[in-house]
């Protein structure tokens, strides 16, 4: 119990403090929004009842927590190129950006969990040195430069399909699918080597544990050993990079929308800061950043939940 | 250093862009910047060797020029970050309580983020440009810096030669700085290395996407950009530049595990 | 023939970086069909590499270099992985020193035991289960049905021995090892646990090779006592014969460290320094440096184990046959 209390105290903190640093960032520092919305022609008695208007006049720590109550009631702001509730707009963008980050978590699990068991069986000198290198190079590859060489080879060499452009999952799953598959292994792959690399030293650890020893000493062989025991010991920490992963997946899918031309909240993001639309860069922020912080507690009472050794504190 | 392969890899690449980077400082084989028509997307041969782009331009000066932003992104950006990282990582690690508890929740907040998203944050409000590029980056690298130092300190604070520093009347700036400092400084060093790949990963995403380095000045990330309309007539043009970066990462990466790998045996 | 195994001239080294370190050194004895042989000496000496190289359970980086381990009428040495398999929990069985970190974490316990009866015998799973419960009863587990669910946080350390005694019993061994099985275990539980091993070993007629560092405890145990010291044997003979007239000076030593009501409130004898294995091709006593009636001879050449007294071998230059040598 002690455990899940820290944890939301902890993400309670940290809530606190990137409210007030978006809120610094956009409320305050920007400058007052009256001038620019008046024009400097703009007399002193209609800038005035425009500042009231707008709660301007109040003292800050004021307009922070009525800014905080907003959010809240899930008022995240409003465009002013769209002039529509920030929300509404991510709403339109999240299954794109969502459906990219799901298919690349799977094929990071997909792919990295296999290949880390299998490296860590095959750590010697030529095995280890040539692991360590494979993953060393996904880890330095830019994951939209990745983009940009599949859609190459892909699109233009082996004309497999015309890159860019988003199916939706009710128009058709199977070329939904296929319109993101690329763009998600471009994601995936620093992360697949995240989960090598980090598999690879968990299997060797608990290689080295006396339960390991007593599983060989009552006779299984080797591969039951790995099945029945070390595996399930080695993932399960593996849980614990899962929100480091998530939060990489969700920086790769903002810059690699804009390679393939995908219409998810990277791209409103980015067209949002040339535009300068503040209020949606703001609201954008905010969502992501509390999704960020949301999906990384889950993962840490998932963690909690599924070692039985925790379920009973 | 013997048959440390990771840390003699890393060092090669490093030296070698290094050279490179260096190099162009006085020397490009054509201006970075001069635009030729009439030698547009020239594919790779003896006069360019790595081609032209869509204005003619030499891809190989322009990625030697490319050099010089990312390293000097890579080292601003990593030297703000060591400089508050591990001052705040000291004085967490060594007065503990509740500093520490504040200063550390900040920082895990911090990790907790997308470099990206920050950077993208930060260049909304206050501009699109190297300078904030820079300054975003390097904020967002305080954090691993802070979190090393930290548990040196932690682990550091308890020795004799801290407790007799202490009885021989050293204040805590200078048993923190000048006798705790240089026995924790080989993990802030590896730190550095890794936080260096970090700064070129994200200054070329945020170029590529028009929000990191501006023109004149040439990035390997906007060169990515430039490329992608091309990428049919001009495959080379793309292709470059994605090497530099990588490389340089990739450089970096191995030259901090190498570090690690070498600081490791020479403790044993 | 009543010897159930045969170990001759085993001699295991490790390597590490550039040097050989030698860990066993010509190490022969045999355990009868249904006896209790025990095995002393401090950690480092070699007696759980001896007993890992039973069956072929030695860690990767140990080399073998020759030696004969005869179980049963085959040489185990000659065994490929399968053969050797069907050995381990079957007919060979193993009880480790820690019982928190011998069992898998992540497994409910039942299981643990489970998996070692459904690999080697062909029954369903729920009779195997059944055989489960009856073996958890049979070690003094009770609340069975129950504690088969449980994970190994869940329970006490000695329930823990218990559950590995149990997966170790549970094909009905000929030979159990058991290495330091009460050494983690509070005094008040240890009792429990040889008692129980003493059980086993009267009602199923398994042999047991019994490793400890405390002579004390191996003599309450055992039938005959191999007294271990840096990879080679030094003593080994019935019992009440090491106990009551030890042949060698270490062995001595660990006699005189035992403590007992007559030595209350007296420091306990201890004997100095540390185990140092010898060198690759150094000719010396491996105990001189620590022994105090060492002379020149102890430094010289490698002294042989001999049968000083029918029964009684000794691994030591200056023993000789009469009383406290």
């Amino acid at each position: 119990m002690y455990y899940y209390l820290r944890k939301f105290i902890a993400m309670f903190f940290t809530i606190i403090i990137v409210t007030l640093i978006t809120f610094f960032s956009f409320e305050i520092i920007p400058g007052d929004p009256v001038l620019s919305k008046l024009g400097i022609d703009a007399d002193e008695a209609q800038i005035a009842s425009l500042r009231a208007e707008l709660g301007l006049d109040m003292p800050i720590p004021v307009r922070y927590i009525k800014w905080v109550g907003n959010i809240l009631k899930g008022d995240l702001g409003e465009s002013v190129r769209f002039s529509l509730p920030v929300y509404d707009l991510i709403k339109t963008r999240l299954p794109v950006t969502f459906s990219l980050m799901i298919i690349s978590i799977l094929i990071t699990l997909a792919v990295g969990i296999p290949l880390g068991i299998l490296s860590a069986k095959y750590n010697n000198r030529i095995g280890g040195f040539f692991i360590n290198f494979i993953t060393q190079i996904f880890l330095a590859i830019p994951s939209f430069w990745v983009g940009i060489m599949l859609i190459m080879i892909f699109g233009v060499i082996l004309k497999w399909f015309s890159p860019g452009g988003y199916v939706s999952w009710s128009e058709n799953p199977a070329e939904s699918i296929k319109s993101v598959i690329l763009p998600s292994v471009a994601i995936a792959l620093p992360n697949i080597a995240i989960v090598i690399r980090y598999l690879k030293n968990s299997v060797l650890e608990q290689m080295k544990k006396d339960y390991v020893r007593m599983a060989y000493s009552k006779g299984l062989n080797s591969f039951r050993v790995m099945k029945n025991h070390v595996i399930r010991n080695a993932v399960i920490p593996v849980i614990t990079v899962l929100g480091m992963i998530i939060s990489s997946v969700l920086a790769g899918s903002l810059i690699v929308e804009q390679v393939f031309t995908l219409p998810g909240i990277g791209r409103l993001l980015i067209s949002a800061i040339g535009n300068r639309d503040l209020p949606l860069v703001e609201g954008m922020i905010l969502y992501i950043s509390f999704t960020v912080l949301f999906i990384n507690f889950i993962i840490d009472i998932l963690y909690k939940f599924i070692d039985p050794r925790i379920k009973y504190d | 250093m013997k048959k440390n392969f990771n840390l003699i890899f890393g060092l090669s690449v490093i030296i070698f862009l290094f050279v490179f980077m260096f190099i162009s400082l006085f020397h490009t084989p054509y201006s970075p910047t001069e635009m030729n028509i009439r030698e547009r997307m020239q594919p790779p041969s003896a006069e360019h060797i790595f081609g032209t782009d869509q204005f003619g331009r030499d891809i190989l000066s322009r990625v030697m020029e490319g050099s010089q932003t990312a390293f000097f992104v890579g080292f601003v950006a990593v030297s703000i970050g060591l400089i508050f990282g591990t001052f705040l990582g000291a004085v967490s690690g060594y007065f503990g309580g509740i500093t520490d508890e504040i200063i550390m929740r900040i920082m895990d907040a911090m990790l907790a983020f997308p470099v990206i998203l920050f950077a993208l944050m930060f260049v909304s409000v206050f501009g699109v440009g190297i300078k904030n590029t820079i300054i975003a980056i390097g904020i967002m690298s305080v954090p691993s810096f802070a979190r090393i130092t930290r548990s040196g300190y932690i682990q550091h604070k308890q020795f004799d030669y801290v407790k007799s520093a202490k009885a021989m009347g050293a204040g805590p700036l200078r048993i923190m700085f000048l006798h705790i400092l240089p026995n924790v400084i080989s993990p802030i060093i590896v730190a550095a290395s890794m936080g260096f790949s970090t700064a070129v990963l994200s200054e070329a995403g945020l170029s590529y996407l028009g929000l990191g380095v501006l023109p004149p000045s040439p990035s390997w990330g906007r060169m990515l950009n430039e490329s992608q309309i091309y990428i049919s007539k001009a495959p080379w043009f793309a292709i470059i530049p994605g090497i530099f970066i990588t490389l340089t990462v990739l450089g970096f990466n191995f030259f901090g595990d190498g570090l690690r790998e070498y600081a490791d045996n020479t403790e044993k | 023939m009543n010897n159930l195994l045969s170990i001759e001239n085993l001699n295991i080294k490790f390597k590490s970086k550039k040097t050989y370190t030698k860990v066993v050194t010509d190490v022969s004895f045999d355990i009868k069909k249904g006896e209790i042989l025990g095995l002393v000496g401090e950690s480092g000496c070699g007696k759980t590499i001896t007993s890992l190289s039973i069956p072929g359970l030695l860690p990767k980086d140990a080399i073998v270099e020759n030696g004969k381990i005869i179980f049963d009428g085959h040489n185990i040495m000659d065994f490929n992985e399968k053969e050797l398999t069907e050995i381990r929990g079957n007919r060979i069985s193993f009880i480790f020193q820690e019982p928190s970190t011998s069992l898998n974490p992540l497994m409910p316990v039942g299981n643990q035991i489970l998996e070692n009866i459904v690999i080697h015998k062909k029954i369903s799973k729920e009779e195997a289960k059944k055989s489960v419960i009856s073996l958890m009863k049979k070690v003094g587990l009770s609340d069975t049905e129950n504690m088969y669910k449980k994970y190994p946080h869940e329970l006490s350390g000695g329930q823990k021995q218990r559950i590995v005694i149990a997966a170790a019993v549970s094909c009905n061994p000929a030979l159990i090892i058991a290495d330091e099985p009460t050494t983690a275990l509070d005094v008040t539980i240890q009792a429990g646990i040889l008692e129980l091993l003493k059980e086993l070993n009267a009602e199923y007629g398994s042999s047991i090779l019994f490793i400890s560092h405390d002579l004390a405890l191996v003599n309450q145990m055992c039938d005959r006592i191999i007294v271990m010291y840096a990879g080679f044997i030094i003593e080994f003979s019935e019992a009440e014969n090491i106990i009551s007239s030890p042949l060698h000076p270490y062995t001595n030593g660990l006699i005189k460290s035992i403590p007992t009501e007559s030595k209350k409130g007296k420091k306990l004898y201890s004997v100095e320094g540390r185990v140092s294995h010898l060198r690759e091709n150094e000719k010396k006593c491996p105990f001189a440096s620590r022994c105090t009636i060492a002379q020149d001879i102890c430094f010289k050449s490698v002294p042989e184990l001999r049968e000083l007294i029918p029964g009684h071998f000794v691994r030591c230059f200056l023993a000789k046959g009469d009383k406290n040598g």
